[in-house]
This record gives structure tokens, sequence and C-alpha cells, in this order.
């Protein structure tokens, strides 16, 4: 079993074909100058490393304490070698400093006419806003366009991340932090949260899609109305994974960071307070617009208002939903 | 000058500060520095045992994709753990309050350090912060990571409170040590010891004790703002008040950073003694050397920034702080080159110390060229907040300063307790250790650069591979202390007697007996060239090395 | 210290032991004022980030800067010379003028606290607080660990004027004084800084 993981392993360490060795595939147009820059320092940094490391060995042989050999006298200090080992390592890491500076300023600037697409942190979800008004939990992008993130967060600091496309940047709350991206390839991307933010932060993932050549237009269109080919149910599901419900209240029956749905409309509920409600239609509304009101028993309350984020039409939907998660309720 | 420094090694000295005093009250109200000293050195073993635990847990969670055999809670529980307890209390003070307290006073020549009780009321302090971190662990265990950012940090339910003010002091109990070496330093060198012939150990323990000096008192503030924030809710920190979560990270990395070096400059010191012994060569490059640890130490307080590439400060900051960052390079270069220069032409013995010196330079070079990486701007996007930094960190922290500690803990073990390990144990060991952390850590650097972001409980099925090769190395690391752990125990009850210089060495500690006596020298001795090997000569009767124009007797 | 029971005092190999070295107590009462000084550096320094971020300082409604922090700097300040005083007296075996300096020192300490709670409970009747906005906290926060500081002279400094008062010092003999006074005059000092940029900010 190790055998069949190591040496993938090693292959997969020195690179894939085409690749800088320990690097992930270039998706963006930021990956060549950054894998460039990366190729450089490795180069001088292996240069280096053999050099001290091989002196090390050599020396260690040349000079072992064995009968008959004595520590030779040199000289305690030159200054004209420490000088020159001074200067040298200030020259290159100059060089290097310069190299890293330049592809960050790429990364600073922001093309003028790029696509603008807001984007919302919260625990533990992402939600991708795009002009026309349609909210995605998936960042779907045209292939070969300059596309602008806003982003802010609701709660904590999170950040976003796409190693395919060497970007990276925290999501502070109360402030929009912007960056900006070109991808080259259609394909689908991993998203990952690189600031910990808590419980679920290693699955607060998500995908990009890089789409080809006219498909992103195609597929903006379709998904803003996408809601109106479904039942009211399916919306609602569709709204629950999109929408950030799904990482904190489950289908299946487990409590996580919220309770299940399931098997849960219409049954009686203890709150934190001590008294009790009954899980029906305006239960459920007043959690997502002012879930502090309502704390179910044995819960924190860490979730964040909706209010202004989902239409009433919205709430029916995931309402119909719930309800369609417990056929006991009597309502189906 | 005879019999001018300790008791003649030949003689057995009934009398020694293990045997002077009996019963753990006159331990507990010792003001003898090489008793405070094995206070501490028993306490971090400690601290190092539980934070070990701590990442054997992690890591073998980590040997699955998906849930192994905690939740994420409990996952984001142990490696906070983890690195509040191996960095608050381990690493900080590791070299400097453990090997330090012992060796210090002797490398003077003098009878103890300048403040003898603030000595014992810092390790009390240690103590009681300790138990505050600890108290936390039932309490509720924190999970903000050992950075407690904002506002997370003020949002969790977990007792961030407990744990900070434990830090806030360890804090004190980091700057009366300080506080104290400074005044050693400077008050008790012995005739003959200027500033360019003192061991570079003690340089190193002075630059220490000025960075604690100088950027503890920021932590302070900021954990005071931090308990405020959460306490009162006074809207520095938090964004609902209209406050910057960003201003946090400045205020705690403007010590942290520093305190990267307030772990590693000690280290650097212990490399070049054990260089220079085990070579039997001069030290080359004093003058270089001593300058590099003050440019490391002035450095250090500048560059604080480059923790925040991604948070969205200026272009022009980023820039700043990626070229003060470079600028921190060059020393660390010029001692690496130095300790090379000092092995060229010498007579060198593989015993452990030097294992763990020669060890030294292939992991602290790795965490210092891995550094280049994350220096660079446009890379170190990439970079952070992945895998990548955190086997950087363990190269240099790890690699660099618990590597040293080990290197001087065997070092200066027959000083301490008077008895010799088994050589052959201790080689044994050590490649358990090496092959073990590389095997950890340098997997973990590939994880990174591939995108694994860190302070992952799940991760992504690629990843897989990297996560348990590097488990693996954890577990033969783990091998390699408990193996330590044993032969230095059973070295106490069945190791042979130690001579007074059992390694060749010329510096003050090893021209008195081992263990010293309680009052080192009976008078002070007058300090040579810590360097020159000249004079000493193995003795096959002592078992050690011996002066041969009779100097010291040692 | 004198030497552990059952080894006498002029036993060679134990005299020097815990006799500090010639300048000890002083430089290591130098680098504590340093870490004090850092301290404040730092806390001003957040001061300033906090003023020069706010859209409006000071906050509307703030009252007016209170008079009464000018009798406090004027109390610490006499204090000061008070302790400086009996600095001079105890250097020229001035036993009475060491006595009144201390005395008086440490009972202006006294008073410099009374004035400061004064100086609290003022503004908290104006309705600034800790917790109220970051004027207030910075307020509370820079006048609090000044006199948390002032706190601990205070007690040190009547210690030292307790055992000046039973004669304990001399000209050759002098070290609660002389600490008393590096302190305390740095403690000023500090005072002095942070009403400035409280007044000027202010």
């Amino acid at each position: 079993m190790l055998m069949n993981h190591i040496i993938p392993f090693f292959l997969a360490a020195a690179g894939d074909a085409g690749l800088s060795p320990g690097m992930p595939v270039r998706a963006s147009t930021f990956a060549t100058g950054v894998d460039w820059v990366w190729d450089l320092i490795l180069g001088i940094s292996l240069l280096f490393f053999v050099l001290i490391i091989g002196l090390m060995i050599l020396f260690i042989f040349q000079y072992r304490a064995r009968e008959g050999h004595e520590s030779a006298p040199t000289p305690s200090h030159n200054t004209r070698l420490e000088v020159i080992w001074t200067v040298i390592p200030t020259i290159i890491v100059g060089i290097i400093f310069f190299f890293g500076f330049r592809g960050y300023m790429d990364m600073a600037v922001v093309p003028r006419g790029a696509y603008s697409i807001n984007v919302l942190a919260q625990r533990w979800s992402w939600q991708f806003q795009y002009p026309n008004g349609h909210v995605d939990n998936e960042l779907h992008v045209p292939v070969d366009r300059p596309v602008k993130l806003v982003m802010t967060s609701d709660d904590v600091i999170h950040g976003f991340y796409v190693p395919a496309f060497r970007v990276k940047r925290d999501i502070v709350p109360g402030r929009y932090n912007t960056t900006w991206f070109e991808a080259t390839e259609p394909g689908e991307y991993d998203i990952f949260c690189a600031e910990y933010c808590g419980t679920g932060h290693s699955d607060m993932l998500s995908k990009v899609i890089v789409h080809k050549k006219g498909d992103f237009e195609k597929w903006l269109s379709e998904a803003a109305d996408l809601l109106g080919t479904m039942t009211p149910a399916e919306a609602g599901e569709w709204l629950y994974n999109a929408r950030g419900c799904k990482q904190c209240h489950t289908i299946d029956g487990a409590a996580r960071i919220g309770p299940t749905f399931k098997g849960d409309f219409g049954t009686e509920r203890a709150l934190k307070d001590g008294s009790k409600v009954t899980v029906d239609e305006n239960y459920i509304r007043r959690s997502i617009l002012d879930p502090q009101s309502q704390i179910a028993a044995g819960f924190e309350p860490v979730m964040p208002t909706y209010k202004g984020r989902v239409t009433d039409e919205e709430i029916t939907m995931i309402i119909e939903f719930l309800k369609s998660l417990n056929p006991e309720s009597g309502d189906q | 000058m005879s019999e001018s420094a300790g008791d003649g090694g030949t003689t057995a000295v009934a009398d020694n500060y293990l045997t002077h005093g009996k019963g753990i009250l006159s331990w507990l109200t010792t003001l003898d520095h090489k008793r405070i000293g094995i206070l501490y050195l028993i306490c971090i073993l400690s601290a190092f045992l539980l934070g070990g635990i701590f990442a054997l847990l992690m890591r073998t969670e980590l040997l699955t994709p998906g849930r192994t055999f905690v939740d994420a809670d409990t996952y984001n529980q142990m490696f906070t753990l983890h690195g509040a307890v191996m960095i608050f209390l381990f690493i900080i003070p590791g070299i400097p309050a453990a090997i330090g307290n012992f060796v210090v006073p002797l490398m003077l020549g003098a009878k103890d350090v300048a403040f003898p009780r603030l000595n014992l009321f810092s390790w009390y302090l240690w103590l009681l912060g300790a138990a505050f971190l600890v108290v936390s662990i039932i309490t509720g265990a924190v999970d903000t990571g050992w950075t407690f950012y904002t506002p997370y940090s003020m949002v969790t339910s977990a007792s961030v409170i407990t744990v900070v003010l434990g830090a806030f002091i360890l804090g004190f109990s980091s700057i009366f040590t300080g506080l104290n070496f400074l005044v050693t330093i400077h008050r008790l060198r012995p005739p003959g010891m200027t500033w360019f012939r003192m061991p570079l150990f003690l340089r190193g323990i002075y630059g220490t004790a000025v960075m604690q000096v100088l950027a503890t008192p920021v932590l302070g503030i900021t954990l005071l703002l931090l308990v405020m924030e959460r306490t009162i809710g006074i809207g520095i920190f938090d964004p609902n008040l209209g406050g910057d979560p960003v201003l946090f990270q400045h205020f705690f990395w403007f010590y942290s950073h520093p305190a990267v070096y307030i772990m590693i400059l000690p280290a650097m010191g212990v490399m070049s003694e054990l260089f220079s012994t085990f070579s039997r060569k001069h030290i080359f490059g004093y003058r270089f050397i001593a300058y590099s640890s003050v440019a490391i130490a002035i450095l250090s307080f500048l560059v604080w920034g480059h923790h925040m590439f991604t948070s969205g400060q200026s272009a022009l900051t980023s820039m700043v702080f990626s070229a003060l960052t470079f600028s921190v390079a060059i020393p660390s270069a010029i001692k690496v080159f130095n300790w090379l220069a000092t092995m060229y032409k010498g007579s060198i013995r593989l015993l452990t110390p030097m294992l763990y010196a020669l060890a030294f330079l292939f992991t602290f070079g790795i965490g210092g060229l891995t550094g280049l990486f994350l220096g660079a701007l446009a890379v170190d996007i990439h970079l952070h907040d992945t895998y990548f930094v955190v086997a950087h960190f363990h190269y240099t922290m790890f690699g660099g300063a618990v590597i040293a500690f080990l290197g001087a803990l065997h070092y200066w073990w027959p000083k301490m307790t008077g008895r010799m390990y088994s050589e052959k144990s201790g080689r044994f060991a050590f490649f358990f250790v090496f092959v073990g952390f590389n095997l950890t850590f340098f997997t973990q650097f590939v994880a990174g650069s591939k995108g694994m972001p860190r302070r992952y409980y799940h991760y992504v099925e690629e990843f897989a591979i990297y996560n348990q090769l590097s488990s693996l190395g954890s577990y033969l690391m783990a091998i390699g202390f408990f193996l330590i752990a044993g032969y230095l125990i059973r070295s106490l009850i069945k190791g042979p007697k130690a001579p007074a210089n059992p390694w060749g060495s010329n510096s003050l500690e090893w021209h008195t007996t081992s263990p010293p006596p309680w009052y080192n020298f009976k008078e002070t001795p007058e300090a040579g060239d810590p360097y020159d090997y000249s004079d000493l000569r193995w003795d096959d009767e002592e078992g050690g090395y011996v002066s041969i124009s009779g100097r010291g007797n040692g | 210290m004198t030497a552990p029971p059952g080894i006498s005092d002029s036993d060679p190999r134990y005299d020097s032991r815990y006799q500090s070295a010639a300048g000890a107590g002083k430089l290591g009462m130098a680098i504590f004022l340093v870490v004090v000084g850092a301290l404040f550096i730092v806390g001003l320094i957040g001061y300033v980030v906090v003023r020069l971020r706010a859209p409006e300082w000071p906050p509307p409604g703030t009252p007016p800067f209170f008079y009464g922090l000018w009798i406090s700097t004027g109390i610490l300040v006499t204090s000061s010379v008070f302790l400086h005083m009996a600095y001079v007296a105890v250097r020229s075996d001035n036993q009475p003028g060491l006595r009144r300096g201390m005395t008086v020192a440490a009972l202006l300490g006294v008073a410099f606290l009374l004035c400061q709670a004064w100086n609290w409970s003022h503004m908290v009747g104006e309705s600034v607080t800790p917790s109220g906005n970051l004027y207030g906290f910075t307020f509370f926060m820079l006048t609090g660990l000044h006199a948390l500081h002032v706190l601990g002279g205070v007690i040190q400094l009547s210690i030292a004027a307790a055992r000046a008062r039973r004669g304990k010092y001399s000209s050759t003999f002098y070290p609660g004084v002389l600490y008393s006074a590096m302190y305390w005059h740095f403690l000023a000092v500090i005072w002095i800084v942070v009403f400035s940029i409280l007044a000027l900010g202010g």
C-alpha cells in the first residue's frame, strides 16, 4: 500500500510535466508569473543548500577526529571573506525581492473594465452575487476575462483562496477587500477558506467554475430564473444548498451547529430561555430574519441574520422544503 | 594561578549543589541559579510532553481526510493548545530560562545571577501562568489558534480570558528573567572577559534578554485590550463597534515576530559553542557573528507586517515589509557561513551534541531558505496560511530552537547532573528524531505549496498522502524522544561519573567540577579566550580533558 | 542575605554569594523603567492610532478638559521635588531632611491617587466611561495604567519612608531612597507626557 502511495508522492513532489515542482495546476494569468519566481527561488535555494550541506559533509570526512589528525590553526577571521559572504546574499535577496514585488503589483492593480462579482463570506459558506442579482454558492466566471471580487464578511475573518489561480485575500468584517484574477483554462477548481474561522473552517469549500467562451452569459441568464423552473420545495432545497443553510443544519437527522431539519416541521421545540414553540411557518420566518430571538435549547447563538438577503418568496420556498422533510407534519 | 577556579577535577567533591540541602522544600525555596535552572528544565520538559501529546493526537486525526477519531471542535482545541503550550511554555523559556539559568552565571565565573530572589519569583510566575493555561483546558479549551485573532477570539465561547491572562503572567516571568540576565551579564563578568571575549552563548542570551524586555510589554497591552474587548466591548477591534480587527494582528505580531527571534537567538548562541568545541577550532569571525545577532535583534522589530500580506494592507506597506524581511535573512546567512568556516581544518568529533549542531545546519538551513519563498510577495500570496508556512516555522522553531535545545541539553547534561549518558543511545535516538522530523515537516512543504490551507480538520483527497507520511514521521520522532528520555533518566542512576570537562571546552563552566559545588567557584576565576583549546589535552585517567598548564585544573 | 544555616558568614566560599554586585540594583531599576516605558509608549501609540482613525475627536458630547487633572499634575510634580530633596539630604547625611522629604513625598503620592479618583468620578458623572466610547476607554486606560504604577510606587515609597524614619539610611547606604527616587521621577515624567497628550488630543 505504501509503495502505491510513495511513488506517486515523489512524482507529485517533483512536479508533473510542465509544472513547477510542488506547485498545483496553472489556471490564471498570475500562475505563470508566480511559478517563475517560485522556480527562481527554488533554484537559488537548492544551490545554497547543496553548497552548505556539501561543504559540511566534506569537512566532516576531511577533518574528522582520528589518530594523528590535529586541528590546524587557521586565522580566526578574514574580513574580506566575510564581507564577500555578506554582500553576495544581499545582492541575491535584492533580486528575489524585486521579482516578488513585481508579481505582487500585477495582483494589486485591478484592470479597468473587470467583471465585478460581490462575495459574502460567512461561517461557513460562500455566496457569490452576480450583477444581475443572482446569488450562488459556487463561483462561475468567464475564461480570459478579468474578474474582480468585492468581498466582505458577516462574522469573522475569512480568506478567499484558489490554489490554481495563486490568488488569496483575507475577507475582513466591516470593510471591503478586493482581489482580481483572469482565468485561462476552463474547468473546475477548488476554493478554500484560508483564514481560520472556527468549527467548520475546513468545510468552507466551494468551486470556481471557469466557463468556455460564450457559455458564461448563457449560464448566468439561465441561473437567474432557475428557481422559476422548479417546484417551491425543489427551489427551497436549492436555496438550502446555495445560501449556507446546509453548513449548520443537516437533513439526515444529525445535529450539527444548529438543529437538523429532518422531521422538524410541525414539532414542538424547547428554547434556550425555557419556553416552548411549535416549528411552524412563522417560527421559521423569524428564525431566518432574526435568529437571535429564538435560540433552540442546546445550541449556541451563532446564526447570522438573513434580513435583506432573502426575499419573502424565497423564505416561502425554504418553508416548503422543510415541510417536505417531515411527511408527518400533515401539510403534505 | 593554580587552583584559582573550582576544586580539582580528580578530587571528589562531597558537597555539590544537588546534595547541598535536602528535601523538596530546599528545592522550592532555593535561590541557587543551578537549582532554579533544573526546576525550569523539569517544568518545560513537562510542557514539551504535553504539547507533544497534542501534536501526536493531531497527526493521528489527520491520518484520514475525514473524521478519524475526534470532532472538528476538539481538533481546533488541540492545535491551539499545541501552539500555545509549545510557544509560551516551552520554546520561549526553553533555552534562556532552563539552560541559561544553569549556564550563564557559571560561564561568567559568578556565584549566581544578579537577583536570585527575582529569579525564583520568575519561576513561580511561570508556574502560575502555566496553571492558567492548564485550567483553561478544563473550563473550556480555547479554539482560536495561538494567535488569538479577532474577531473570532471575541465571539468564541471558549475561556479565552483565562488563557490570555496565563500568557500575560508568563510575559512577566519572561521580562524578569530577561532583566536579571541583562544585569548579570553587565555587572558580574569576571576579570578578563571583555565584550568581545565573551562566549557567544552569553551574547545570544543577552540579545534575547533585550528583546524580551522591549517586546513583551507590547504583548501585555495587546492581550489586555483583547480582554477589555471581550468583557466591556470597547470597540477597538470589533468591526460592529467601528473597530478594526486587523489592528489586533499588527499589535500581536509586533510582539510575536521578535518573539520568534527570542526563540532562535539563544539557539544560535548554543550553535557557536558546539561548532567550536567539537571542531576543536577557534570560532571563525567572532565579530561578524556577534554583530549579526545585534542586527537580527534590531531587524526583528521591523518585519511584523509580513504576516499580513493578504490582509488588505497597502501595497506600499507590503513592499517595505517584504524588503525588511529579506534583510533579516542576511545575518542568519552570515552565521551559517561562519559556523562552516569554524569546521574548516578542525578536528571534528561526531558526538551527540555535535550531531544536533550539524542537524541544525541542515534543518535551519531549510527553514531559512524557505523563508525566501515567503518573503517574496507574489509567492507569499499563494503560500500564506498554507501548510508551507506550518512547515517553514517548524523547520525554524523545531529544526532551529528545539534541535539546538537538544544539543544544549546533551552538551551540558554532564555538567548539570554529574553523569554521562550513553553515547551510543544518543546517536541512535538522534537518528529517529532527525529522520522523523524531516519526514514530518518536509511533506508539509509540498502539501502547502500544492494548496492545502493550515488549521484544516478535513482535507481534500489529494492531500492524503502528504498527511499520512507526515503522521508517520511524527511517530518516528516520538520514538526518538522516548528513547532520549529513557537514556537520560538511566544515566542519572547508572551513568558513569562525568569528568569536569568531558568535551574539551574552554568556557568557564568547564573549569569547575561536574556537578558544580553550591558556590560554583571558590574565587572568581580569570577568563581567557573561551575558544582557545591549545591548553587542553585528553587525560585517560580523568576520562576528560585537563589543562596542560594546570590552570583551572579542569 | 546571610549565609545558609550552619555556615559562617565569614566563610570565604560564601561571602559574596548574595551580595549584589556593584551597581546591579541601579542597572536593574533602569532596565525595569525601560520596560514600563515601553508599556506606556505602546499605550500612547495605541491612543494616537485610535485618535487618527476617529472621524471626530473628541467625540460629540465629550465634556471639556477637566481642571482636576492640572491639580493632580501639580501634586505629582511637588511630590517628585520633595523626594529629590530627600535624596540630596541622604547623600549629605542630613537625617531630618531625609525624613521630611520621604514622608511628604509619600503623603503627596497618596494625595495624587485620591485626586485621580476624584477625576475619574467626575468623568463618570459627565458620562465618560471606559466602555462608553474609545475616548473614554483610552482616557481610563492611560490614567488607570499610570495610577496602578503610582500605587505600586506609593507602597514602595512608604516602606522606604518608614525605614528612613527609623534611621536605616546613611550617606553610604541608601538604596531604598535611590530606587524610590528613580521610579518616582520616571512616573512623574510619564505622567507629564500622558497628561500633555490627553490635553492636546482632547
